[in-house]
């Protein structure tokens, strides 16, 4: 037996300690994702109608019939938002008060799951899903394993945590854990801790997908907090590389007053 | 004559945005909202950035002066869908354009972009 089998064995034992294979649907009737896809309706870019001119000229805004139910002058509906415990709300309160200094996504960082939103680009294999975002902050990524493997043990806690994945029937379910503390569930002081598991579900119906994440933290939650799902819809639009992220703006804030955006 | 069509009726557009779907300071936070400064100069710098592009303006103050107005935008994927670049917004190397902006509250030379409109007449509304 080669000298260096055994440690090559127990190296790689090691490293997948807890890696319960369960059985996903075989890879010849899953549905495919792959595919570049964009949002129905994303609120604020629906208000983006533009006009443009025979001269070049550009008018953003108002200058074409606004979409039915763009809210025009409105500030967009507030997400729905989790439900804390009692004794943790007077934190949640601090946090939204002063979110211009306390949320993290102003200043750059990954946004978290699942408050980036659905994967603008999907690339699926017989192994695993890769999950690609436009993100203001960044062009992020997220590789799932979709082969049976367990979570990862001893990595660092990360902004977007790690992933595993399995299809059942039509549908990709992604569970999400070892996320870091830093990063909300949405605006407003959603914050959570590094016990979040995050499960999402896409569903492919027709060239749509159906997007839901539900976040489960019960050290803080009263019950998992269900995000609003999303519909994407095949996009023609390649993405871009993300213009670099750098926030200028709130050293000139003269006050704390924000409008919320939901993703 | 200015190659402009009459402005259309405009409707303010609230700052939402879509994967920039997180509370966002709000422009009257920053920008005086009731006023509105004209500036002439050339676009020496465009920094396409995320939440907010600036454009750097060189202005002649009436003294002989010079000085630098930062301008800031709509996030990068409005402008994308409005079909607006980087080079659109630069202009030609060199050329005089005028913006209108609203100014800073902190009064620095600091402003939210309005309208700016390059020296062929032509125009990019972007605020109410």
């Amino acid at each position: 037996m080669h000298p260096r089998l055994p440690v090559l064995a127990f190296a790689g034992l090691a490293a997948c300690v807890s890696c319960s294979r369960v059985p996903s649907e075989p890879a010849a009737s899953r549905p495919d994702l792959n595919g570049t896809w964009g949002r129905a309706v994303v609120y604020g870019l629906d208000f983006v109608q533009p006009e443009t001119l025979p001269d070049g000229s550009i008018c953003v805004g108002g200058c074409a019939p606004q979409p039915e139910n763009a809210g025009l002058g409105d500030d967009p509906p507030p997400p729905d938002f989790p439900k804390y415990k009692t004794d943790l709300l007077p934190k949640v309160a601090d946090l939204t008060a002063r979110q211009l200094e306390t949320d993290t996504v102003l200043r750059c960082y990954p946004p978290g799951v699942p408050r980036i939103g659905p994967p603008a680009k999907i690339v699926q294999t017989a192994g695993e899903v890769v999950f690609l975002y436009d993100d203001y902050n960044g062009g992020f990524f997220r590789v799932i394993p979709i082969d049976g493997r367990g979570h990862r043990q001893g990595l660092p806690p990360a902004y977007l945590g790690d992933a595993v994945g399995s299809f059942e029937g039509d549908t990709l379910v992604v569970e999400t854990v070892n996320f870091t503390d830093e990063t909300w569930l949405t605006d407003n002081g959603a914050f959570h801790t590094r016990g979040l598991k995050v499960v999402e579900r896409l569903r492919r119906v027709g060239d749509t997908i159906q997007y839901q994440a539900v976040a489960h933290d019960p050290a803080v939650l009263q019950e998992p907090w269900v995000m609003k799902p999303r519909e994407l819809s095949r996009s023609a639009v390649e993405l871009e590389e993300p213009p670099r992220c750098e926030e200028r703006d709130l050293e000139h804030m003269v006050d704390g007053s924000y409008h919320e955006n939901p993703r | 004559m200015p190659r402009q069509r009459a402005l259309l009726p405009a409707t303010i557009l609230v700052l939402a945005a879509m994967a920039m779907p997180v509370a966002h300071h709000s422009v009257s936070g920053q920008f005086d909202t009731s006023r509105s400064v004209t500036l002439k100069g050339t676009v020496s710098k465009v920094d396409w950035v995320n939440p907010h592009p600036y454009v750097y303006l060189d202005v002649k103050q009436g003294n002989g002066k010079a000085s630098t107005w930062a301008l800031s935008t709509l996030p990068i994927p409005m402008l994308r869908k409005a079909g607006l670049t980087k080079e659109a917004l630069s202009g030609k190397p060199g050329e005089l354009v005028t913006a209108v902006v609203m100014p800073a509250r902190n009064g620095k030379d600091l402003g939210w972009i309005i309208t700016v409109t390059y020296s062929d007449g032509h125009y990019y509304r972007l605020f109410e």
